[in-house]
């Protein structure tokens, strides 16, 4: 037999042998340096694996925004987002561009110091007043909160306070509400009028 | 005899002008898949209070687009409150129409009721090292303060709820440029990043990004998240490279990637 058929026989297992050793050296050095908390998953879509001073109350998205459901629950120690959406979400693109995909966002923050709902919203309205959005009180099912519009916002560079560059943005609306019989803020938001935000907001249990 | 509008006509009113608003708004492509990120939360009964880096100017990376804003770099460590607003510390770099780079200390805020702000104060220089913090004012305060180089310093004060962070983090990001040799990357250098809790009545960085309780990264479009070195066992987050340049190995794999945790806005 000549080199170049010896060759030709033994090239297919050259070449899987290489191809296995390439494909286990990636993998092992790949696993090393991966984060074992990280999740790699798709966001759970229920609250199932959520731990929470009260349960969670949800809002019934139908006939508010048909189709709408709750796509992906993303947990953290302080709070929780619960994110609607008409389409499947895997992994959750940051905020606000989740957002401008057209999925709502639910927060739901456990505050064991807070107050009496009017006391907060009003406190919420004084902490913000300085706010670009046009702020206005709210309630939501006998719950004191705020709310506003989408509106026009700015990415705005300043150098020692002059400014540099600014380019408009658009900025999502939310209502929020301070829960105090459950100590629980929940905001919903979206690139939804205000009245639409609100309406969904109302669906939330009391 | 006209009669005056009743609630629901000026429900339906509102919603119109709103409607009419938000489809004039300019939607753009925005920065959160094109960055090399990583934030963390720590576990129960640990009241989120600061985060800490050193930041180093690794190199003047290579941006295509100028422009302050189109082109820009933010090198920092955020932190995102309950709310879903953020305040970051660290530094800014972007290209001029004559091709130069320049790099400045900045802090940043993104306000859900207000705007995205980038606040630059001094130009630094490739090599240069700083410490950045975003620290709670006080135990109970809705105010927090990020520090920057030579102790530049923006003290925002966000909403009722925020009176405890949500996750903190470093990211390296641009708005919306895949990285290119030689063209459009990220080279970046943060050590020591740690979290902060309020232990009798003071603040102390006492957790290294390698204690938390969830961990979540973000490593797309080219970028690349090195793990170097952890000060606490494993993992290795406690110090990384972003690239690339220099680091071109991500630890963060595409399958694990998910933005949500970013720092909010842009």
């Amino acid at each position: 037999m000549s080199m170049n058929k010896k060759f030709i026989l033994l090239a297919p297992v050259i070449v899987l042998a290489l191809a296995s050793t390439i494909f286990l050296t990636t993998t092992m050095a790949s696993k090393n340096d991966q984060v074992s908390a990280t999740s790699n998953a798709c966001l759970p879509t229920t609250l199932d694996s959520v731990t929470f001073k009260y349960p969670i109350k949800q809002p019934v998205m139908d006939p508010i925004l048909t189709g709408y459901k709750l796509q992906a629950v993303d947990q953290n120690a302080a709070d929780v987002f619960l994110w609607y959406s008409d389409h499947p979400l895997c992994q959750v693109h940051g905020l606000p561009d989740e957002l401008y995909r057209g999925s709502i966002l639910v927060i739901a923050a456990y505050n064991p110091n807070m107050g009496d709902s009017a006391t907060e919203a009003q406190k919420e309205l004084n902490n913000l007043k300085g706010s670009t959005a046009k702020l206005q009180m709210i309630d939501v099912n006998g719950y004191k909160g705020i709310g506003w519009e989408p509106f026009q916002g700015a990415d705005v560079v300043k150098l020692n306070g002059t400014v540099l560059d600014s380019k408009p943005i658009p900025m999502p609306g939310r209502v929020e509400f301070f829960n105090d019989h459950d100590k629980t803020w929940y905001s919903v938001s979206g690139m939804r009028s205000m009245n639409e935000l609100l309406q969904i907001a109302l669906t939330i249990p009391k | 005899m006209i009669n005056k509008p009743t609630n629901t006509t000026k429900l339906i009113f509102s919603t119109i002008i709103a409607a009419v608003i938000i489809s004039s708004m300019p939607v753009s492509a925005h920065a959160s898949v094109y960055s090399a990120q990583q934030g963390v939360t720590m576990a129960s009964g640990y009241n989120l209070a600061g985060v800490s880096g050193s930041l180093t100017v690794k190199d003047s990376p290579f941006i295509s687009a100028s422009g302050v804003i189109t082109g820009h770099r933010d090198y920092m460590v955020y932190m995102n409150l309950p709310s879903g607003d953020s305040l970051g510390a660290g530094y800014f770099a972007y290209k001029d129409t004559s091709g130069v780079v320049h790099i400045y200390d900045m802090t940043y805020d993104y306000f859900g009721s207000s705007n995205v702000g980038h606040n630059l104060y001094r130009t630094m220089t490739v090599g240069q090292s700083f410490t950045a913090t975003v620290q709670q004012d006080s135990s109970t305060s809705n105010s927090w303060t990020a520090s920057t180089y030579f102790g530049d310093f923006n003290d925002v004060a966000y909403g009722s709820i925020d009176t405890r962070g949500a996750i903190a983090g470093s990211t390296a990001r641009n708005l919306a440029y895949t990285y290119a040799s030689g063209v459009d990357d990220m080279p970046g250098y943060f050590d020591v990043l740690k979290t902060a809790e309020w232990v009798s009545g003071s603040l102390s960085f006492d957790k290294y990004f390698s204690q938390n309780a969830q961990y979540k990264c973000n490593a797309l479009n080219g970028y690349a998240l090195a793990y170097l070195a952890s000060y606490s066992g494993t993992p290795k987050i406690d110090n990384v490279g972003t690239g690339p340049r220099d680091y071109t190995v991500s630890g963060c794999s595409i399958a694990n990637s998910n933005s949500a945790w970013d720092a909010f806005g842009e």
